[in-house]
């Protein structure tokens, strides 16, 4: 029995391991192994009519989301450029939003593992820079030809410092959207939407309607908690000259200046004068949504998902409102290269040709994106001018998150900040002086 | 007589309201995956779909390729079931009735892997695998290559291991009357004819409950296919549930629809198992 023990455990071992080490790629499904087979033979045929090719360089791409669309889009995109450049492979990988992808590049880079190729949100610039795991672009960008030709602000977003880390590729702005029908019941001239926080106020107290002491119609859909009430706060401290909720050079907080305060009484104000209560983390309780609001933020998504709703055929965009400044807040996903990624010619090489102007071009034909460059402008205002243009000016006009490791407890204050104020538990005054020393314990923290 | 009748019925009550509460979510996700996004959406909450549709369903499964995605999540899961059960009842074997030297020491440490969260022991078992000898590119030294990352060995091999599950199985083989042993020592029998003719056939209450849990847990693992895998081809069906949240939303409705079908064949195999996982539980001394 003993002499059956050591063969039956390498046999287990053996087993065990050859089951378990059998390889994705090996297990595929048939059309994917189908597709291998054809792929292996116009190699092969390849192979044999052209002389043959030195190693290509490999690539990993991660992107963040997983939508179908936008993955159809990457993959035609990657497809496209290896046909161009055919030393170069291109692997792509897809991430959801949130921790998820922070997960996976956590790992990626804690294990020497990261991709060379990392599409992502602005915020996080603010963390993996100082670590380096975004690698800077200015040497690549000084000789790039088309540095000139894009957007300034984009620019302007994908910089730390002086420095450029990230390539724009998504803009997101939050644009000022409202309800002609029902500017029209209220006797205001449906093509004129308010261009200022005095006109914004007026027309909101024109447009709200109570029976007793509930609202049933707002003016302006403001949301009253919530983790994006830090992005109305920021559009208007921004409109009042403000540059950001904090300071990203010398990390100076400036949530609780006294612009940023008169921002926060302005908002305050707004809300006294009637609004239906609905949470931002719950865009689908934005009253506008249901025609109960005349006027709110949103982005180009929301503008598309309203249209062909209950409001279809009745919201216009407007132009980011002026008070000391034209203003908006501006989200943006960026590509960014891979500090550790020994392919650094390559990697730049794959986010000139995603930045180029037919590529824009093709990303706004196929997803809606707005192109950031110049010479693209007019084209794009063209095919839209109703809405296109004002796109194109929040986009230049928007700030973004502010880039420092400690923008999560900036959002967390200011949100908690802002609740208390719309529920009258706190002034604007006391709630942005309270936030203001949470974010301070956390940047001396840092 | 009628006082124990009345209890009866009390606890007969409350037993049902318990379980309709732990089904309140399953009946919630039932019904949003047979919604409109209209519906979901409406401020006002009808429990009930206006009208009984597998619309979403059919929607949700054309998104992706979902076939490959329950074929990866069904090989990794029976996988790491099967491998599981056998390594973890053989070392709850050795720690009930063999007599070794350490045995003590080595069993602490494996308790203490229970109090170890999975999150701590990731990023060391993902280098591991990453740096795997000879595999996937790799060298001797476990370097140029991506080693076991986006293979199902990656996503095996890590799984198979498990203190809860040798606890499980020493705890229950410490329950068979020590005559056994000596009764197949006088037969001639050695420890692995005993294990594997008297341990075995008598252990399916543990091996099912051991198995279902261990099924459960693989099939629902997000984390560690998330990190391990990178390709569409690799994705299991929990990763696949993440194609329904978009930077503008989630779809409610088809991410319903697809987690009910997810769901699916852990219920089926919950229902069949039931009966030994009881006696498991009861068998093992677990509450």
């Amino acid at each position: 029995m003993r002499k059956l023990i050591v063969p039956l455990c390498a046999a287990l071992t053996a087993a065990a391991v050859l089951a378990g080490c059998g390889n994705g790629k090996g297990q595929q499904p048939a059309p994917a192994a189908a597709e291998n087979a054809a792929k292996e033979e116009t190699e092969a045929a390849q192979e044999q009519a052209e002389p043959v090719q030195t190693e290509k360089t490999k690539l990993t791409f991660l992107r963040v989301g997983t939508e179908p669309e936008r993955k159809a889009y990457w993959e035609s995109s990657v497809a496209l450029f290896m046909e161009a450049n055919p030393d170069i492979e291109i692997e792509y990988q897809e991430c959801g939003y949130g921790d998820d992808f922070e997960t996976k590049l956590n790992t990626g880079f804690a294990s020497g593992t990261a991709p060379d190729i990392i599409n992502f949100t602005m915020a996080s610039m603010g963390t993996r820079v100082p670590l380096g795991q975004y690698a800077c672009l200015d040497e690549y960008a000084a000789a790039w030809e088309g540095r000139d030709d894009f957007m300034e602000n984009a620019l302007t977003l994908g910089s730390v410092g002086d420095s450029l880390y990230g390539i724009a590729v998504f803009p997101d702005p939050r644009i000022l959207i409202y309800n002609k029908e029902l500017f029209v019941e209220a006797g205001l001239d449906p093509d004129a939407p308010p261009t200022n926080w005095e006109e914004l106020l007026e027309y909101h107290k024109k447009l709200v309607k109570k029976e007793g002491d509930n609202v049933v119609q707002t003016g302006f859909g403001l949301p009253t908690s919530g983790t994006n009430m830090q992005h109305y706060l920021s559009v208007f401290i921004e409109e009042n000259g403000v540059k950001n909720l904090v300071d990203e050079e010398t990390h100076e907080v400036l949530c609780n200046t006294p612009e940023a305060i008169e921002a926060a009484e302005f908002l305050k104000e707004i809300a006294d004068a009637g609004v239906i209560r609905w949470d931002s983390n719950n865009s689908d309780q934005n009253p506008f949504a249901s025609g109960l609001a005349a006027m709110t933020l949103g982005n180009t998504t929301d503008f598309h998902n309203w249209n062909e709703g209950a409001v279809a055929g009745k919201i216009a965009m407007a132009s980011p409102l002026t008070h000391e400044r034209q203003a908006t807040f501006c989200g943006m996903g960026f590509m960014f290269m891979s500090g550790e990624t020994p392919h650094k010619d390559e990697v730049w090489r794959f986010i000139e040709f995603i930045a180029s102007a037919e590529e824009m071009w093709r990303r706004y034909e196929e997803l809606g994106v707005t192109p950031m460059r110049e010479s693209l402008r007019e084209r794009y205002v063209a095919e839209n001018p109703e809405s296109n243009g004002i796109i194109y000016e929040s986009i230049n006009c928007g700030t973004g998150s502010p880039k420092v490791a400690y923008a999560n407890s900036v959002y967390n204050a200011v949100n908690d900040a802002m609740e208390r104020v719309m529920y009258d538990v706190e002034d604007p005054e006391t709630a942005l002086n309270t936030a203001a020393g949470e974010i301070q314990k956390e940047i001396d923290n840092q | 007589m009628k006082r124990e009748k009345r209890n009866q019925i009390i606890w007969a009550l409350g037993m049902s309201l318990a379980s309709l509460v732990m089904l309140i979510p399953v009946i919630m996700m039932f019904m949003t995956s047979m919604k409109t996004m209209e519906e979901i959406k409406s401020p006002v909450f009808h429990l009930l779909p206006a009208t009984f549709s597998f619309r979403n369903y059919t929607d949700a499964m054309s998104n992706g390729i979902w076939p490959v995605y329950f074929r990866n999540s069904l090989m990794i899961t029976g996988a790491a079931v099967l491998f599981s059960l056998l390594f973890n009842s053989i070392a709850g074997y050795a720690f009930a009735r063999l007599n070794f030297r350490g045995a003590k020491i080595m069993f602490l440490f494996l308790m203490m892997g229970l109090m170890m969260p999975p999150q701590v022991t990731m990023l060391p078992t993902f280098l591991i695998m990453a740096k795997f000898p000879l595999m996937g590119g790799n060298d001797l030294f476990g370097s140029g290559g991506t080693g076991l990352v986006n293979t199902y060995a990656g996503l095996v091999i890590p799984l198979v291991s498990g203190s809860y599950g040798v606890f499980l199985c020493k705890q229950f083989y410490e329950n068979f009357p020590r005559s056994l042993d000596e009764a197949a020592m006088i037969d001639g029998a050695g420890k692995w004819r005993t294990y594997f003719t008297i341990y075995l056939p008598n252990s399916k209450a543990i091996l099912a409950t051991l198995g279902l849990l261990k099924a459960v847990s693989v099939w629902n693992d997000y984390m560690w296919p998330l990190v391990m895998t990178n390709s569409e081809t690799m994705k299991t069906v929990q990763l696949a549930l993440t194609m329904f949240k978009t930077d503008s939303g989630v779809m409610w409705n088809q991410m319903m629809a697809a987690a009910v079908l997810v769901a699916l064949p852990m219920f089926v195999l919950f229902l069949c198992a039931q009966k030994y996982f009881i006696q498991g539980i009861v068998t093992s001394g677990l509450k």
